[in-house]
C-alpha cells in the first residue's frame, strides 16, 4: 500500500490518476505549474478538483475521497514530494519540458522517492538521459489510459538501473489497490497499448476510407470482427478526441524507425484534416464522425459521410456477408465483397504488424493480448483472433497474397498459441519456441481459465455449477444479461441441494459483462400476457421467494461476489447471500420501478432488514423505511461498491477488491473462512410502521406528483412499495416476520404486473432496450 | 399587572442547510453562543434568570432530550436555572417570548432568555419519523398539504402572480444586503466558530438576483403553479435569543430597554392556506393593544413564502415600506424554531433605531395558524 503519494500535472490525466488514487484511500498531493494571478497560486489543481466533481462518468468512486486530494503548486509545493512515497509526473507530453521538470525535482527528492511519468510514446532510456543515478534509479513509466478509473490497463517500462524492489512495490499496489492490469513492457516507442493499438484505430480508419465504407459500416465489422464495443473504431476515435491523435502520431514517428509500418499510414487522410480544422475532434468537441443533433426537439444522432464532409442521419448499416462469419470468422474473411475485403485489410495489417514486433515490444504474447483487451475493451487480443484462424489458413491466404510470413508464426507448432495441455493451458514463448504453462499472479484465478479445462458439476443453457475444489462451488449464470428465469431459479435450487450434500460452501460469480440483469421480465409478461397469470405467480415470484430463501438459510455459506451491474433480482440474489465481496465497479440497484413493478424476491425485505441495522440511520420505525422507499422507489443504482455500502446494498462488513482479476480469489479465500463452524443466519424480525408510513410516504408523493417530478403511474407504484415496506396493516408494536413481508411483495408485484402502463414500461424495455416513464 | 419588556437581542449568522458553515455544528453548541452572547451584552446577573425557554420545530435527536434545559449547562448558568421546549412549528421562539411575557405579568419571574434554534441540517424538517395520522389524512388530507402547496393556494386565492413574487423577494435581498453592508446586523449577529472558520456573515443573500435570474428557477411545488425556490425561504441553520425582563426590574437594573410588550395572539386558519394565519393573530393583537395597522411604525413579517407575505400585506393593510426594513426570510432564510425570537427582536430594535412607537412581529405558521406581538415604544 502506498500511503501518500504526489501527482505533477492537474490536466485530464494527471486529475483522473489522482482521483483514482483516492479512490485506493491513497492521500494525494496535486501540483501544477503557478497561476499567474499571484493570489490564487493553486487555481489550476483547484479548479481541477472542481471539474472531478462534475465530470460523468464520475472519476471518483465516491464523491467524499476528493477529501484525500490536497493542492499546490510547483514553485512554492515541491519539497512537499518528500512527504510521499510516490510521485507521479502527468504533464504535457513534451521531453524538454519533463526534464526541466525532473531536474528541479533531483534537487530536492529524498533518497527512497519513486518517480515515473505517464508518457504515453517518449521511451524510458530518452527521458532520464543526463539525470543523476538515483533519479535514474528510481524512475519508471507508468502509463495509465484514459480514463484512469474505467480503463483497466497500466503499462509499467523500468531500465536496468531500476531498483527492482521499487518495480515490485509499483507494480504490486497498481494491480491490487488500484485494480489494474499491469503490464510489464520494454522500453519502444508507444509500448505495447499505443504501438499496436494506435496502430490498429489508423489502419482501421484508413482503411474504410480507401474501401469506400460508411462509419457506420466500418464500426460495425470492427466491432464484429475483432470483438470491439460497440463504438467500432470511428465512435472510439470520437471518444478518444481526434485531437490527441496527430500528437500521437507524431510523437511515434519521431521515436520509431524509418522501415516501421507506421510510417505508411503516417499521413493524416484529407476529411481528419478537415475535421481538426473545424473543431470537429470528438465528443469533447463539437461533434465527431458522429455528433447529436437536435432535430425537431428530439436528440438525433447523426454521421459525416467520409468522401462529401456532409452530415446526415446515421442509419444502421446492414452487412449481410457478416452473418457468414457468425460460427467461421474465415468464411465472412475468405467472401468477396467490400466489407470482407475491409475486415481482411486491416485484420491482416494488424496480426502482421503485431507478430513483427512481439518481440521487440514484450517478453511474452500474454501480456500483448491483455493489452488489447484491457486497454481498447477488445474481446481478444491478436494471438486470440490468429487461434480462432488457424495456423494453416492464416499461412496460406497471406502466401496467397505474396505477403511475408513473420517468424513467430512459422516458429508455431500446430495451429494455436494457446493450448490445453495436460489440463493446463499453455502458450508459446515466442522465443524458446516452447510453450509453457499459462500462471495467473498470486491472487488471481480465473473462472475462464478453469472452465477451459474442466467439466462442470452441472449445466443447464442459462446457469451452471462448478467445482472450484477445496468444497468451494461457483454458481455461474451465462445466460443473455445473465438474467434469470424459471429454469434458472429450479436450477439454482437443485444446486443448492446438490451443494449441501457434497460440498462446503457456495460463490456466486460470472465472468460476463454484467452479473445479472434480473428476473427475465420477457417470460413474466409472456405468461401474464397468455393468461397463465397464476403460474406467472408461483412459478416465477413465489418459487423466487422460496429459493433465494432456501439460499439464505442453507447450511453452508455462500458468498456472491458481483461485477458491473447487479439489478433488480440479480440484486435481490446478492441480498440473501452470507457475505458479498463486491468488484469496485458494481451498479447494485433494485430497479424493479423502473419497470412499473416492485423487488418480489425478497428485496425489499432484505434492504429494509440491513438499513434497520445501520448505524448510519437515526432510531425509530421510519428512517429505515424511509430510505428503502427512497432507494426502491427512485430505482437507484450504485455507482460503486463504496457507494452500494452508502445506499445500504452491501453491509459495512462486506469486502470490496479493486482489482476484477482478483475478485473469484478472494470470495473464494472469504468462502473458506466461513465454512468452519458455519451457522445460518438466525430469522429478524421486523417492526414495522404500518398504515402511518403509508401516509407519510403518500404525502411525499403527492408534493413530487405536483411539482411534476414523478408521473401518476410513477405515483401509483411508489404506494404500492410504500405499502409493502410499511408493513400494510401492522401496528408498531407488533413484531412482523420475513415471510408476512414477503407475502405483501407477491401481493404487491401480483398488483402492479396487472397495470397497462406497468406492461408497457416492460414492452419498451424488451423491443427497445430503452426505459419509459408514462 | 407587571409589563415585559425586551432587554436584549441576539443570533447566530443564519446558513443555508445541508450546504452552509453550519452544516456540521450540533445546534445546541450555535444557541449556547447566542445565549452567551446575549447575557455578556446585556450584562444582566445570571443569578436572577428564572427559566430559559427555547422554541423548536422539531425538538427531536441533537434538538431533543429538552434543549433548553441542556443548553442551561452548556453556557455555564447556576443550577436553579430552569430550561424548557416549547413548540409551536415555525411559531415556537415567539410563543417563548409570550411564555415569559404571561409569567411575568402574573408575577413568576423578573427574567427570561426566550430563545429559538433550529438546524434543518441535521434534524430534517418533519423530524426523523414522520408518522401522520392515516385516518386524518385519509378524512382532512389538507392539513398534511406541504407548505409549498399551501402557498400556491394563497397566491391563487389572492391573485399574486410570479413577477410579483420575484420582485417582494428580489426587494428582500436587496433590503438584507442593504443592511448587512451598512452594520446593521453587527449589533446583532454572534460570530460562530464552525471548527474551521469564524463565520460572522448570513449565507443566503443574493444582492445580485433579478426577474432574469428567477424566471430561471423551475416551478418547485406544482407545475401549474407559480413559486419557485427563489420566492420561498431556504431551509436554514441558526439560533437566536431575546432577554424578556420585567420592566421594572430593567430600569432598576439599567438594562437596555428596546420595546415592550403590548399584547399578544395566536389564531387558528385553515391548513391548506397557513400562509394567511398572520392575519387574524394580528387583528386579535392589535385589537388587544388598542390601535390599528395605520399606528404600526415598524411590521416584521416572516417570509416563509413571497406570497403568503404579500396576501397578509394586503390583508392587513400594511404599508409595504415598513415591512422588514432589514431584509425577511426570503434572503435571510428561516430555520423554523429561531424565526419568532429573530423578528420579534429585530422588530424591537428597529423599533428603538427609528424611534417609532408601535411594532408588529407576525408569522404564519405549518397546520393553520399564525402568530402575533405587538411592542411599544418605552419613553426614557
Amino acid at each position: 500500500m502506498i500511503k501518500k503519494a504526489t501527482v505533477i500535472g492537474a490536466g485530464l490525466m494527471g486529475a483522473g490518476i489522482a482521483a483514482h488514487l483516492a479512490n485506493a484511500g491513497t492521500e494525494v498531493l496535486l501540483l501544477d505549474i503557478p497561476f499567474q494571478d499571484k493570489e490564487r497560486k493553486n487555481h489550476l489543481s483547484e479548479s481541477a478538483i472542481k471539474k472531478l466533481i462534475k465530470t460523468k462518468p464520475s472519476p471518483l468512486t465516491l464523491n467524499s475521497n476528493i477529501s484525500l486530494i490536497k493542492t499546490g503548486n510547483i514553485d512554492d509545493d515541491l519539497h512537499l514530494i518528500n512527504d510521499s512515497e510516490w510521485v507521479i509526473e502527468a504533464i504535457i507530453e513534451d521531453i524538454k519540458v519533463k526534464k526541466d521538470l525532473y531536474k528541479k525535482i533531483q534537487n530536492v527528492m529524498k533518497d527512497d522517492l519513486i518517480i515515473s511519468s505517464n508518457t504515453s510514446t517518449i521511451p524510458l532510456e530518452r527521458l532520464v538521459e543526463n539525470s543523476n543515478q538515483r533519479f535514474k534509479s528510481n524512475f519508471f513509466i507508468t502509463h495509465f489510459f484514459n480514463p484512469p478509473r474505467y480503463l483497466r490497463l497500466l503499462e509499467i517500462v523500468s531500465s536496468k538501473d531500476s531498483i527492482p524492489e521499487y518495480k515490485e512495490k509499483l507494480s504490486e499496489f497498481c494491480d491490487v489497490s488500484l485494480g489494474k492490469s499491469v503490464i510489464h513492457c520494454n522500453d519502444t516507442p508507444g509500448f505495447i497499448g499505443n504501438r499496436i493499438g494506435v496502430f490498429w484505430m489508423i489502419v482501421a480508419a484508413n482503411k474504410a476510407i480507401q474501401h469506400g465504407l460508411t462509419v457506420e459500416e466500418a464500426d460495425q465489422i470492427i466491432t464484429n470482427v475483432f470483438g470491439a464495443p460497440k463504438t467500432g473504431v470511428f465512435g472510439l476515435l470520437d471518444v478518444v478526441g481526434l485531437d490527441l491523435m496527430p500528437h500521437v502520431l507524431s510523437s511515434m514517428i519521431e521515436n520509431i524507425e524509418k522501415e516501421d509500418e507506421y510510417h505508411k499510414f503516417s499521413k493524416i487522410p484529407d476529411i481528419v484534416k478537415y475535421m481538426l480544422d473545424n473543431n470537429l475532434i470528438g465528443r469533447k468537441g463539437i461533434g465527431g464522425f458522429y455528433k447529436l443533433e437536435n432535430v425537431e426537439g428530439k436528440r438525433v444522432k447523426m454521421s459525416i459521410d467520409l468522401k462529401t464532409k456532409e452530415y446526415s442521419l446515421s442509419v444502421k448499416s446492414k452487412i449481410d456477408s457478416l452473418a457468414l462469419g457468425k460460427k467461421d470468422l474465415r468464411l465472412f474473411l475468405d467472401h468477396d465483397d467490400k466489407f470482407a475485403n475491409y475486415a481482411w485489410s486491416v485484420l491482416s495489417e494488424t496480426l502482421l504488424y503485431t507478430l513483427n514486433h512481439a518481440m521487440e515490444i514484450s517478453n511474452d504474447l500474454i501480456s500483448i493480448d491483455d493489452a488489447m483487451r484491457n486497454g481498447f475493451g477488445l474481446k481478444f487480443g491478436p494471438f486470440e483472433l490468429i487461434d480462432k484462424l488457424g495456423k494453416s489458413w492464416l499461412t496460406e491466404k497471406l502466401s496467397s497474397e505474396n505477403r511475408n510470413i513473420p517468424e513467430i508464426l512459422k516458429n508455431l507448432e500446430g495451429e494455436k498459441f494457446y493450448i490445453i495441455k495436460e489440463n493446463k493451458i499453455n502458450y508459446l514463448n515466442y522465443f524458446s519456441k516452447e510453450f509453457e504453462i499459462l500462471k495467473r499472479p498470486d491472487g488471481v484465478i480465473m473462472l475462464s481459465d478453469y472452465k477451459k479445462t474442466n467439466t462442470p458439476i452441472k449445466k443447464i443453457p442459462s446457469a451452471s455449477l462448478w467445482d472450484l475444489g477445496d468444497g468451494i462451488t461457483v454458481f455461474e449464470l451465462h445466460s443473455r444479461g445473465n438474467s434469470i428465469d424459471i429454469n434458472t431459479m429450479k436450477f439454482l435450487d437443485q444446486a443448492i441441494d446438490i451443494v449441501s450434500s457434497s460440498f462446503s460452501a457456495m460463490i456466486i460469480y460470472n465472468e460476463g459483462s454484467l452479473f445479472s440483469a434480473g428476473a427475465n421480465v420477457g417470460e413474466a409478461l409472456f405468461l401474464g400476457n397468455i393468461g397463465l397469470e397464476s403460474e406467472l405467480v408461483e412459478n416465477i415470484v413465489e418459487n423466487g421467494q422460496k429459493v433465494y430463501q432456501k439460499l439464505k438459510y442453507s447450511k453452508f455459506p455462500v458468498v456472491a461476489a458481483p461485477s458491473s451491474m447487479a439489478l433488480g433480482g440479480g440484486c435481490e440474489l446478492l441480498l440473501h447471500c452470507d457475505y458479498i465481496q463486491a468488484h469496485i465497479e458494481s451498479y447494485i440497484g433494485l430497479t424493479e420501478a423502473a419497470l412499473g413493478i416492485c423487488p418480489g424476491w425478497g428485496g425489499c425485505k432484505e434492504l429494509l432488514y440491513r438499513l434497520s441495522n445501520s448505524n448510519n440511520l437515526p432510531k425509530g420505525p421510519m428512517p429505515a423505511v424511509m430510505k428503502a422507499f427512497e432507494t426502491i422507489g427512485m430505482a437507484k443504482t450504485s455507482t460503486s461498491a463504496l457507494e452500494a455500502k452508502k445506499l445500504g446494498f452491501l453491509k459495512e462488513t462486506d469486502g470490496i477488491t479493486m482489482n476484477r482479476d482478483r475478485l473469484l480469489f478472494d470470495a473464494k479465500s472469504v468462502a473458506m473462512n466461513l465454512i468452519e463452524n458455519y451457522e445460518p443466519p438466525e430469522k429478524p424480525k421486523f417492526n414495522l410502521p404500518g398504515k402511518t408510513g403509508l401516509s407519510a410516504m403518500t404525502i411525499g408523493l403527492e408534493s413530487m406528483k405536483n411539482s411534476g417530478q414523478i408521473s401518476d403511474h410513477d405515483k401509483f407504484i411508489g404506494m404500492q412499495i410504500a405499502n409493502v415496506l410499511s408493513g400494510e396493516n401492522v401496528d408498531l408494536i407488533e413484531e412482523v416476520d420475513e415471510e408476512y413481508i414477503l407475502n405483501l411483495e407477491s401481493k404487491a408485484i401480483q398488483t402492479l404486473f396487472r397495470e397497462p402502463k406497468s406492461q408497457e414500461r416492460i414492452e419498451t424495455l424488451l423491443e427497445t432496450g430503452k426505459v419509459i416513464r408514462n | 399587572m407587571p409589563n415585559a419588556v425586551i432587554a436584549g437581542f441576539a443570533r447566530s449568522p443564519f446558513t443555508i442547510s445541508n450546504k452552509g458553515e453550519f452544516k456540521s455544528i450540533r445546534p445546541e453548541d450555535i444557541l449556547a453562543k447566542v445565549i452567551n452572547q446575549l447575557i455578556d451584552k446585556a450584562k444582566i446577573n445570571v443569578d436572577d434568570i428564572e427559566d430559559v425557554i427555547v422554541g423548536c420545530a422539531f425538538p427531536e435527536g441533537e434538538q431533543g432530550f429538552n434543549i433548553g434545559k441542556v443548553v442551561t449547562f452548556m453556557c455555564g448558568l447556576p443550577k436553579h436555572v430552569a430550561g424548557m421546549t416549547v413548540n409551536r412549528w415555525c411559531g415556537s421562539s415567539m410563543q417563548s417570548i409570550h411564555n415569559a411575557a404571561g409569567s411575568i405579568a402574573m408575577g413568576s419571574g423578573n427574567v427570561f432568555i426566550c430563545a429559538g434554534v433550529e438546524s434543518m441540517t441535521r434534524v430534517p424538517m418533519l423530524g426523523f419519523n414522520p408518522m401522520p395520522h392515516p385516518k386524518l389524512l385519509e378524512d382532512q388530507p389538507n392539513v398534511y398539504l406541504s407548505m409549498g402547496v399551501t402557498a400556491e393556494n394563497v397566491a391563487k386565492r389572492y391573485k399574486i402572480d410570479r413577477e410579483e413574487q420575484q420582485r417582494f423577494a428580489i426587494s428582500s435581498h436587496e433590503k438584507a444586503f442593504q443592511a448587512q453592508k451598512s452594520g446593521n446586523f453587527d449589533q446583532e449577529i454572534t460570530p460562530i466558530n464552525n471548527g474551521k472558520d469564524n463565520v460572522t456573515k448570513d449565507g443566503g443573500i443574493r444582492p445580485e438576483t433579478s426577474q432574469e435570474v428567477l424566471d430561471g428557477l423551475k416551478l418547485a411545488f406544482d407545475q401549474n403553479g407559480t413559486i419557485t425556490a427563489g420566492t420561498s425561504s431556504p431551509l436554514t441553520d441558526g439560533a437566536a435569543a431575546t432577554l424578556i425582563c420585567e420592566e421594572e426590574y430593567a430600569k432598576r437594573n439599567n438594562l437596555e430597554i428596546m420595546a415592550r410588550i403590548k399584547s399578544v395572539a395566536v389564531n387558528g386558519c385553515e391548513p391548506e392556506v397557513m400562509g394567511l394565519g398572520p392575519i387574524g393573530a394580528s387583528k386579535k393583537a392589535l385589537e388587544r393593544a388598542g390601535i390599528s395597522s395605520k399606528d404600526l411604525g415598524v411590521v416584521e413579517l416572516n417570509e416563509a413564502f413571497a406570497s403568503q407575505s404579500l396576501a397578509c400585506i394586503k390583508d392587513l393593510n400594511l404599508d409595504e415600506s415598513k415591512v422588514n426594513i432589514d431584509g425577511g426570510a426570503i434572503a435571510l432564510g428561516h430555520p423554523l424554531g429561531a424565526t419568532g425570537a429573530r423578528i420579534t427582536g429585530k422588530a424591537a430594535q428597529i423599533l428603538k433605531r427609528e424611534g417609532k412607537e408601535y411594532a408588529l412581529a407576525t408569522q404564519c405558521i405549518g397546520l393553520g395558524q399564525g402568530i402575533a406581538t405587538v411592542l411599544e415604544a418605552v419613553e426614557k
